[in-house]
């Protein structure tokens, strides 16, 4: 679902072409079958973030899959989270209206959301793809 | 230490990480592409060695492992080796 929302975006990225941008990835290890992908762009100049990814993953059946992730397209943050009816599609959720005041406070927020429902997220994820997994 | 306490303790320290790399993002340019990073945290035992048991299974498996370790608030000492 996705909500529109005329709140400012998080940051004005429209003369992001303009400067010396970098991306940077990277993936923190939470355990042997639980990580957080980090996808950054950078402003190499001012040395500012321009946007950011974050995906929880998990190992399953030999390879890491994705169950929940956010970003912030166009400047605004939004959630993806696996949904029943398509196992490989998608929901969105745009958090628009929890009007972060910048990328940090809103990664800050993303890390929080995990932490407080990894499990969740996860287990909602193995019901629907039908896998038992390795609980604890 | 469960498995469950184990990752809930990783995003914690990974939450402080992120906050710390905003903070200082000329951290960030220089992390290594697709770099697997561990976090450590010295005053946690347990967690210390379930997360150097997690490097030693990567560095087995021949990927480029990055350690951030936590030395105090918002400090942080980040291994790029």
């Amino acid at each position: 679902m996705v909500r529109k929302s005329t709140k400012r975006p998080l940051s004005k990225v429209k003369n992001a072409g303009a400067t010396r941008t970098k991306t940077s990835r990277r993936k923190t290890l939470l355990s042997n079958e639980d990580r957080l992908s980090f996808s950054y762009v950078l402003d190499c100049t001012k040395h500012k973030v321009l946007g950011f990814s974050c995906t929880y993953q998990i190992y399953i059946n030999g390879k890491w899959e994705w169950v929940v992730r956010y970003d912030t397209q166009h400047g605004y943050l939004y959630k993806h989270r696996r949904t029943a009816e398509d196992p490989n599609g998608s929901i969105r959720t745009n958090l628009t209206d929890m009007n972060f005041k910048d990328y940090n406070a809103a990664a800050g927020w993303v890390t929080k959301d995990i932490t407080l429902n990894w499990e969740k997220y996860k287990a909602y994820f193995m019901e629907i793809k039908g896998g038992s997994g390795d609980k604890k | 230490m469960t498995k469950s306490k184990i990752v809930e303790k990783n995003l914690a320290l990974s939450g402080e990480l992120e906050d710390y790399l905003f903070k200082n993002p000329s951290h960030l340019s220089e992390l290594p592409k697709d770099s697997n990073i561990v976090v450590l945290n010295k005053q946690d035992k347990e967690l210390t060695q379930a997360n150097e048991s997690m490097i030693t299974d990567l560095k087995n498996k021949g990927e480029k492992v990055v350690v951030a370790e936590k030395l105090g608030k918002n400090e942080w000492r980040i291994d790029f080796k």
